[in-house]
């Protein structure tokens, strides 16, 4: 195929157990192969990015499934993505897909361990997870933030889990300062959020800088009540953290219904808060 | 109706299988044999094949010869080999028909049989598939040959 110039393998039924031997000494020629997406199984993912020779290739995205075989807690990302491409990864995702006979409820997934380690490509633009059981509280998101700053180039970031392993190992609201800080180009973040802590939301000093995020979507918020006082400080916070939010929304999938008024409330005083804030900047 | 037919630029099969619908089926697809014999999907771009309907695409969709086609998606799941040996017939019959096929989506449990026609397919610039049981040495058959 001499005119191929964007290739997306989804591998997830594949295990190529039935490999002739030395087929992956193979090398295949992808001359004009710009675009490069691979979703699967880490042990399929690694031999697909083994055999392809792709000179031209500008950008490559990943998507492993952190339950498949091959992958154990000394994964590191060296062990399935060749050298020369580490630095073409501009999007990565980690998800976990369960086989239809599993009944029991998974383990937890801690971040710090098994998916903060794979996160080592200096061009990543678009980084998502999304699992069923996450282990990762705000202040382990904090130090990983701290210790990985070539995050900075983070555009799109999605942190979804279905449920907590515990609630004092889940996200908190004060996980939206620490990513605006840490990835000053984010301009689209997904977030689950379980830990009931409001604190956070009643600072009121503005950071130095001003961020850009434009959609902000959270896939779970704690019980929190729907009262209008709350709306007002939530709305107030977001447009603190981030001054120039388009689009706040709920998108968790249980009863969205349920908070669609309350959060078209929040939505038209993050508004407010914009006017008022450029009224007050022409005066 | 061909007056009509030649501004379809987008066509999108979706059907699912059962003996009553096939008598429906059987006539609508004699309809789309009649137009094309007339040149009536000169202007089709895009085609989407989706569910069951490859179950007769031997008398079907082998009518359909557009020769201006460039984005084909084909979705079918729970192949059975006789059901794969149709799909590969008609993507022959299209590679030839249709020259310009720039992208190709092919989504379901396809086995190398599938596969061994995609080199016919020489324009594609997007290609997106999914892998089932297939060796990784399946990746020589999308490899550029000089």
């Amino acid at each position: 195929m001499t005119s191929l110039q964007s290739l997306e393998m989804n591998l997830n039924s594949s295990q190529f157990k039935n490999d002739p031997k030395n087929s992956s000494r193979h090398v295949f020629q992808f001359i004009s192969l710009t675009n490069l997406v691979v979703d699967g199984h880490l042990h399929s993912v690694g031999k697909v990015l083994e055999v392809v020779h792709a000179p031209l290739l500008r950008h490559l995205s990943i998507t492993v499934n952190i339950l498949g075989p091959g992958f154990d807690t000394c994964t590191s990302i060296r062990s399935f993505v060749p050298v020369k491409m580490i630095d073409k990864v501009q999007s990565f995702s980690v998800s976990s897909q369960y086989s239809d006979d599993i009944l029991w409820q998974p383990e937890p997934i801690d971040f710090g361990s098994r998916i903060g380690p794979l996160i080592t490509f200096e061009q990543l633009e678009d980084f998502s997870v999304h699992v069923e059981t996450l282990c990762l509280s705000t202040t382990h998101l904090a130090m990983f933030l701290n210790d990985n700053q070539y995050l900075s180039n983070l555009q799109r970031l999605r942190l979804e889990y279905d449920r907590p392993s515990e609630i004092n190992q889940s996200l908190s609201i004060a996980a939206l300062p620490l990513i605006a800080n840490a990835c000053p180009k984010l301009l689209h973040l997904a977030i689950s959020i379980y830990h009931p802590d409001q604190s956070e939301m009643r600072v009121t000093t503005r950071s130095g800088r001003s961020h850009n995020l434009r959609t902000l979507g959270f896939y779970s918020l704690p019980d929190w009540d729907d009262s209008t006082s709350l709306a007002t400080t939530l709305s107030s916070f977001l447009d603190h953290v981030f001054p120039g939010l388009t689009n706040a929304h709920y998108c968790g999938a249980a009863f969205p219904e349920l908070r669609e008024k309350w959060w078209k409330g929040v939505q038209d005083m993050i508004k407010a808060h914009q006017t008022g804030r450029v009224r007050n900047e022409s005066d | 109706m061909v007056f009509y037919a030649r501004r379809i630029r987008s066509l999108h099969f979706h059907c699912e299988w059962n003996d009553y619908l096939k008598i429906h089926l059987d006539l609508a697809m004699a309809f789309f044999m009649r137009i094309n014999q007339l040149n009536a999907f000169l202007s089709l771009r895009e085609l989407t094949v989706n569910g069951d309907l490859i179950k007769f695409q031997h008398t079907t969709l082998r009518t359909i010869s557009p020769p201006n086609l460039e984005d084909l998606t084909l979705f079918q799941v729970h192949l059975s080999p006789q059901e794969e040996s149709m799909t590969n017939s008609f993507l022959k019959d299209l590679a030839c028909k249709s020259r310009n096929i720039k992208t190709l989506v092919i989504e379901g449990n396809h086995t190398g049989l599938t596969f061994s026609v995609l080199p016919k397919f020489s324009r594609v610039q997007n290609l997106t598939i999914y892998f089932q049981n297939l060796p990784v040495i399946s990746l020589r058959l999308l490899e550029h040959h000089p």
